[in-house]
């Protein structure tokens, strides 16, 4: 599985640590962390929390060309 | 361990952990039962089907740590753990001390004696100790790293 650059990025853009975004989320950092190393594919209601805390769309974030 | 609200990877990785321990159960028992049948008795009365229930306890609970399952931080949950890794040192280190003592041999009539058996559980209640300890010092130097 591919790493999830758009999302760390877009989390380092915000100065926010994986669990600081975890927090936010309400999940654990090692779930974050999976989620950023492409280990995991989040449910669309988790990605749907990511994208409102870090302020971007889903396309964004998740849709691959 | 489990009262904390687990998030949807904890969950899938919590199912598969249970998956392990069900299946190593019912092999180890379905063994165990096999050498019953065979007339080999390895320990005396129903100790055998004990030790494998507390080995798969023992394994689940080992996984739940490595699959980051357990809220490691917690306080409640690093003095359960530091309860463990004392209760399995005190232990293994008495039945070790009676077993010197007694001087009978590991095999008494062909079953595994009683003080081997209590230093195999307490081998494995600091097992569980052990496992915390290393997961808890990796995931401080991922932490650090990142």
């Amino acid at each position: 599985m591919a790493k999830n650059l758009r999302l760390k990025a877009a989390r380092a853009a915000l100065d926010m640590t994986q669990r600081d975004l975890a927090e936010a989320t309400g999940v654990s950092r090692q779930t974050m962390n999976a989620i950023e190393k492409g280990d995991y594919y989040p449910s669309v209601k988790l990605c749907i929390e990511i994208c409102k805390v870090l302020g971007k769309t889903l396309d964004e974030l998740f849709w691959e060309e | 361990m489990l009262k904390k609200r687990l998030d949807e990877l904890q969950l899938l990785k919590r199912g598969i952990v249970f998956k392990h321990g069900l299946f190593t159960l019912v092999a180890l028992l379905l063994i165990n039962a096999l050498l019953y049948s065979q007339g080999i008795e390895w320990v005396s009365g129903k100790w055998g089907e004990l030790i494998i229930v507390f080995f798969v306890i023992v394994l689940c609970n080992i996984e739940f740590i490595y699959y980051d399952i357990s809220p490691l931080g917690e306080r409640r949950q690093k003095y359960l753990i530091f309860f463990c890794g004392l209760l399995g040192a005190t232990t293994v280190i008495a039945c070790t001390y009676e077993l010197v003592m007694e001087d009978t041999g590991i095999i008494v009539d062909g079953k595994i004696n009683r003080n081997v058996l209590g230093i195999l559980f307490g081998i494995m209640i600091l097992a569980i100790f052990i496992a915390y300890m290393l997961k808890a010092k990796f995931n401080t130097k991922r932490e650090d790293n990142e």
